[in-house]
């Protein structure tokens, strides 16, 4: 390469290395991708290995609230609330399978996330990041929250 | 979103004297014209006493659908199964009767969804699923109709799509699905839907029921 053809150079790999540092610094990149995925894969782990405290630990209390709301009732503490209403005890062994993850979407500090779990139709659940970790946010796919009358 | 064929009307011929009389004579045998469908589309009509009429496209009013071809499913069990992270949960199994408004060109609006364990003041599971209603401004609530249409299968069945919509303690969940509409006897139809998760949702429902006509008759339904 000669001097003329570097310096020539020199304007876009600038200009790469700059947009390079603002995906980074905005959380755009694979690596936000990936924690996602660790995280979730850490919270899969100790569900099944009926951890429900760390579980819960990997909660946020809009998804806590989901768990004990599939029992019909009012939400009273999470680890039980798992325990009670989906167990990993009796999990059919098709859901003990890893989900397949076909999409991640990270928008900040939301993550959305496209997964076939037990060999079923994709479905939708998301993640928030709170005090640096991502947290499951909301099991399903829901468009609304739930009715005054439902909650 | 469903797409809706356009309403069509036989045309009444006014005949007089002898020739109205053999005109009616024949007509109580024959079938009536049918109008010539575009791509895809159904050909449908009530058959009572011998004359068909062709399908009134659906209305939706507030809460009622109105149509001239309405099948009133018999109450059947459903099942309501979330999916997620920790895998499949039954969320509840609940009996559920609907009516299904079938346009002329196959166009479907499900409404009147209700059951005899869904509603406002019942406790337990089915208590906490609804068919989606829109709130308008405070207390007046309207259960959401169901909008599809239907798409050939085989010659005497169908897939209709639709899109559900349930409101649950959990959430709203929606999507669309595919469910098998199939012709079980000369009177009588079957709304099959077997573990369809509405779009991405989560919620996967399963049920089966019978349909006859709100109005007696049978209900035809040709592919072109």
């Amino acid at each position: 390469m000669t001097a003329a053809s570097a310096r020539r150079r020199l304007p876009f790999v600038t200009l790469a290395l700059g947009i390079a540092a603002i995906l980074a610094g905005t959380g755009c990149g694979d690596g936000e991708q990936d924690a996602v995925r660790t995280a979730i894969g850490e919270i899969r782990r100790a569900y099944l290995s009926e951890q429900y405290s760390r579980v819960c630990s990997r909660m946020t209390v809009a998804a806590q609230r989901e768990v004990g709301q599939l029992g019909h009732a009012t939400p009273s503490n999470c680890p039980a609330d798992i325990a009670k209403q989906m167990s990993a005890a009796i999990l059919a062994p098709r859901d003990r399978i890893d989900p397949e993850i076909r999409e991640i979407d990270v928008d900040g500090d939301k993550a959305t996330v496209t997964a076939i779990a037990g060999g079923n139709a994709p479905s939708t659940f998301y993640l928030r990041k709170q005090d640096g970790a991502w947290k499951l946010n909301q099991l399903w796919g829901t468009t609304a929250p739930p009715p005054p009358d439902l909650q | 979103m469903s797409r809706r064929g356009q309403s069509r009307h036989r045309t009444a011929k006014r005949l007089t004297g002898a020739a109205a009389a053999a005109a009616m004579a024949l007509t109580a045998t024959a079938v009536a014209p049918r109008p010539a469908a575009s791509d895809g589309e159904l050909s449908a009509a009530l058959v009572q006493r011998g004359k068909s009429d062709l399908c009134i496209e659906p209305r939706i009013r507030t809460q009622d659908v109105v149509s001239s071809c309405q099948l009133l499913a018999v109450e059947a069990p459903m099942s309501f199964t979330v999916v997620s992270l920790f895998g499949e949960e039954l969320l509840a199994r609940c009996p559920i009767s609907f009516s299904v408004h079938v346009g002329s060109t196959g166009s479907l609006v499900v409404g009147n969804i209700a059951s005899s364990q869904i509603s406002d003041d019942v406790s337990g599971p089915c208590g906490d699923i609804l068919a989606c209603r829109r709130v308008v401004d405070g207390p007046e609530e309207d259960k959401l109709p169901w909008k599809g249409r239907l798409v050939p299968s085989s010659s005497k069945s169908f897939r209709a799509e639709l899109d559900p919509c349930f409101d649950t303690c959990l959430g709203r969940f929606e999507g669309s699905i595919d469910a098998a509409f199939e012709q079980t006897a000369k009177r009588t139809w079957t709304l099959r839907v077997h573990s369809e998760v509405l779009g991405a949702s989560g919620l996967e429902i399963s049920g089966s029921w019978v349909m006859s006509p709100a109005f007696g008759g049978r209900l035809t339904i040709d592919a072109k």
